[in-house]
């Protein structure tokens, strides 16, 4: 009896999955014909254009995240008041004009008329001055830390700002116009108010979003109100987040995406395959060198100096980045205002001297120093170990140290390390490649300071020459970092599913605006 | 019988409660909490950290944090990002499924297989059909699972187009789509398995063969078939579903490299996530879905022994 109760039973689980096995061939079998249908749809020019990119936002709130990979889906759907465009003018947005005072402290501007946001709310002054206390009252340090002197900012009337300095910030207009729309992204009070901005973007820019499925995909719309007409081209824009490389490789060979981001592994791979085009561009994406100059031995000028002198920056590019990059400075290498490196101090490998400076400095013998990265890529290690046996020509001794990346930060953010690298993006804010941040290194020298404070009251027209001289104060101090590397960027894409792509050094991702599936 | 698992689910609570109290406490000895991520690499100032953590509530000391924390979960609010924005009930609620529907696909196709070239190697045991095919297992138990995934995403995205979808679709959206999403990763995660289970099912399976009943079956002259089926293979089945319950447990937790190469939004690569945004909430609710799949696992498994085992029967 038992017998038979389990035989049965056994007989039973045995059909059972017999069942589920015949019908999941029957499902694949199936299949292909239920996604012939929107994939037939799809071959229509103003069909949808399906992107990879690598990093999923961990928010959509644009004052709310310090990390570049986090803002490029804000400028998709938000806008600013100005733009701050690649060759670095500053052209009207969302304010068709904007007048400045004579003290240079307070700024006028009048905003363009019949704007609306996603939620068909008219934009107003008052969402300015919304944005701006949003901002102050819960904007993270970084976000606020863009608009350190802004005093006041009030709606003259609905069509009029006005914005009140504490003093004049000749950053200001920059950062109002980072392309990347960090922190002076335009929110309208009504939405904000009524939907959380982290979890959904209510802006006036030319795409809307339609869905996001955390750290998955992401789907957005043409704005049907965008006040200028003809853009976006693509109907519907869909970003897939795929962080493993190789699958977004497969996901592109396999045409289930029509643009990935290759890393520089995978782009070696793509640019051998036929049938999709991939586009290279000097970037200005650097790695920079900061030093703990807190404390003994880096807190001597002398040793940082020949740490700057040790490294040879063409061998790391043709080491660590496989020849796709250039050596740079603080600021990125075709940046107008870049001191060339022959002519900024300890740029130039020279063995002899560092040992020198090292011996100067009361360690003849070298000395130890941790060297520690976060876990970002396959890039960091690389430059790791090539600057390791650089620096070791000269008696610096690294131990080599990758942290989990909140570990890293918590680290870097407090001074608690010897050697680091960081990874800085394109900035619309000149400043920004070239101030100690607060927290991460020692304190500023006098004289650095005395440049820097020269620098935020200076009017444009003086800037290029103080960020010169502040370039070789900071590179003869070797404070608060040395630049490396600039890394090349790339993006493959199948001309069959997408045409229009311009991709630019600042690693912008504007061009989904001139996206579009091709006409089949 | 109702006893025994009331017992049982009581002490899984204990478990459950304990095990959310030990990842709150290990989360704060883990350098760089929340404040942290949200200042990201830039930096900020003393003050402003203090502020920030103060808004945030990481200023409390830890039992009074975890007391907050418990009051809300029992209230049925585990608590929400405020990176994301997100409640971590919800994203678990959207990505448990993706994790269980692969362990159990995997599962079922891993003891199908596994206990069918079990069956086979055993009868055939010495044979140069056993080792070879015992070999072959070995050889896939071997691999690793990310380098037979990125092997099958890449052969898949070449040459097997129609079996081949980056990304899940969900059950309800369409059954055709959600098993081609499903069928490379559960396979790259059901072969490594299957060579586990054929090797325990083929050793027990000969040891029962050996047992003189199995013997005195053959010598009446019962059909081969219904010899090895009905009453060895039967005998035999216990180890196999003991290991399954551990095998079931540790894949709801351990799927993190498949859906990752898979791109399957699931459980796993959300708690990697949510670590790495040092989103407590959604790492304490996940930790205890992870663990209460285990522990009804092994319930599950302790009331199949009856069943195919009649010496276990109170």
């Amino acid at each position: 009896m038992n017998e038979g109760f389990a035989g049965r039973l056994g007989t039973r689980i045995a059909a059972l999955l017999g069942c589920v096995i015949l019908a999941a061939s029957a499902g694949l079998f199936v299949a292909p014909s239920a996604v012939m249908r929107p994939a037939l749809a799809a071959g229509s020019a103003g069909g949808p254009v399906t992107v990879a990119e690598p990093t999923p936002p961990d928010t959509f709130d644009p004052i709310a995240h310090s990390d570049f990979n986090n803002w490029l889906v804000w400028q998709l759907a938000y806008e600013t008041l100005v733009l701050v465009q690649p060759d670095g003018r500053v052209a009207p947005m969302l304010a068709t004009s904007w007048k400045v005072s004579p003290d240079g402290l307070t700024y006028l501007f009048t905003l363009r008329g019949g704007v609306k946001f996603h939620n068909g709310s008219a934009l107003s002054a008052d969402d300015v001055v919304f944005t701006f206390e949003r901002l102050m009252a819960k904007g993270i340090p970084y976000a606020k830390a863009r608009f350190p002197n802004v005093a006041a900012v009030t709606a003259v009337d609905p069509g009029t700002v006005q914005i009140r300095l504490k003093k004049p910030d000749s950053s200001f207009l920059n950062n109002l116009g980072d392309p990347f729309v960090v922190a002076g992204a335009i929110l309208s009070r009504q939405a904000a108010q009524a939907t959380d901005p982290a979890t959904k973007m209510i802006g006036t820019g030319p795409f809307r979003m339609v869905s996001y499925v955390p750290g998955s995909e992401l789907t957005l719309e043409r704005n049907p109100d965008y006040w200028r007409s003809g853009v976006p081209r693509a109907d519907r824009l869909v970003i897939r987040y795929i962080p493993e490389a190789q699958t977004a490789v497969a996901a592109l060979l396999s045409g289930s995406v029509g643009l990935v981001y290759p890393t520089p592994v995978t782009v070696v791979t793509l640019k051998r395959v036929t049938g999709l085009r991939v586009v290279t561009v000097a970037s200005s994406s650097t790695f920079q060198i900061n030093m703990g100059s807190v404390k003994p031995p880096l807190d001597n000028v002398n040793v940082r100096r020949a740490i700057a002198s040790s490294i040879d920056r063409s061998a790391v590019v043709k080491l660590a980045l496989l020849g796709e990059g250039v050596p740079t400075g603080p600021f990125p290498p075709g940046h107008p205002w870049a001191v060339p490196l022959a002519q900024q101090p300890y740029y130039q490998r020279d063995i002899v001297k560092a040992k020198q400076l090292l011996t100067q400095a009361g360690y003849a013998n070298g000395v130890d120093l941790t060297f520690m990265w976060p876990t970002l890529g396959d890039t960091w290690p690389r430059i790791a170990q090539v600057l390791q046996s650089q620096l070791a020509e000269s008696g610096i001794r690294l131990t080599l140290q990758q942290l989990e990346t909140n570990v890293w930060l918590d680290r870097l953010v407090k001074a608690n390390y010897d050697l680091t690298m960081t990874n800085a993006p394109y900035f619309a804010d000149p400043s920004l490649y070239i101030v100690p941040r607060a927290g991460r290194q020692g304190p500023t020298p006098a004289e650095l300071q005395t440049l820097l404070d020269r620098a935020t009251q200076a009017s444009y027209a003086q800037l290029p020459g103080i960020y010169r001289q502040i370039q070789l104060t900071e590179a003869n101090l070797v404070y608060p970092f040395t630049g490396v590397v600039a890394e090349n960027k790339w993006v493959a894409y199948l001309p069959r599913q997408v045409e229009g792509v311009t991709f630019d050094f600042t690693g912008s991702r504007r061009f989904y605006f001139s996206v579009r599936r091709p006409a089949p | 019988m109702t006893r025994y698992v009331a017992q049982r689910c009581a002490a899984g609570l204990g478990v459950l409660l304990v095990v959310s109290f030990l990842i709150f406490w290990l989360g704060t000895l883990i350098p760089g909490d929340l404040s942290t991520v949200l200042v990201g690499s830039e930096g900020a100032t003393q003050q402003q950290y203090r502020e920030l953590r103060h808004r945030l509530g990481l200023d409390q000391p830890l039992v009074v944090q975890y007391a907050h924390w418990l009051d809300g979960a029992l209230r049925g609010n585990f608590g929400k990002s405020p990176i994301t924005g997100l409640y971590a009930t919800a994203e678990i609620a959207r990505r448990a499924p993706i994790t269980l529907e692969l362990a159990l696909l995997a599962l079922a196709e891993s003891i199908v297989l596994g206990v069918l070239l079990g069956v086979f190697t055993a009868v055939r045991a010495g044979g140069l059909a056993d080792v070879m095919v015992r070999t072959i297992l070995f050889v896939m138990f071997a691999i690793p699972p990310f380098v037979a995934g990125v092997l099958l995403v890449l052969a898949g995205a070449l040459f097997l187009k129609p079996l081949y979808q980056i990304g899940y679709v969900p059950l309800a959206q369409s059954v055709g789509l959600n098993l081609r999403s499903m069928l490379l990763p559960s396979v790259s995660i059901a072969v490594p398995l299957a060579a586990m289970t054929a090797q325990m099912t083929r050793t027990s399976l000969l040891e029962t063969l050996g047992q003189p009943y199995i013997v005195t079956a053959m010598a009446k002259g019962a059909p081969q078939r219904n010899v090895i089926y009905r009453h060895a293979l039967k005998n035999a089945l216990a180890p196999i579903i003991t290991l399954q319950g551990y095998v079931f447990g540790s894949l709801v937790g351990g799927l993190i490299v498949t859906e990752q190469v898979f791109n399957l939004d699931g459980l796993a690569s959300g708690l990697l996530a949510a670590i790495g945004r040092r989103d407590y909430s959604f790492v304490v609710t996940g930790t205890l879905v992870i663990a209460a799949t285990y522990i009804l696992a092994n319930l599950l498994v302790d009331l199949l022994y009856p069943i195919v085992d009649p010496t276990q029967r109170a």
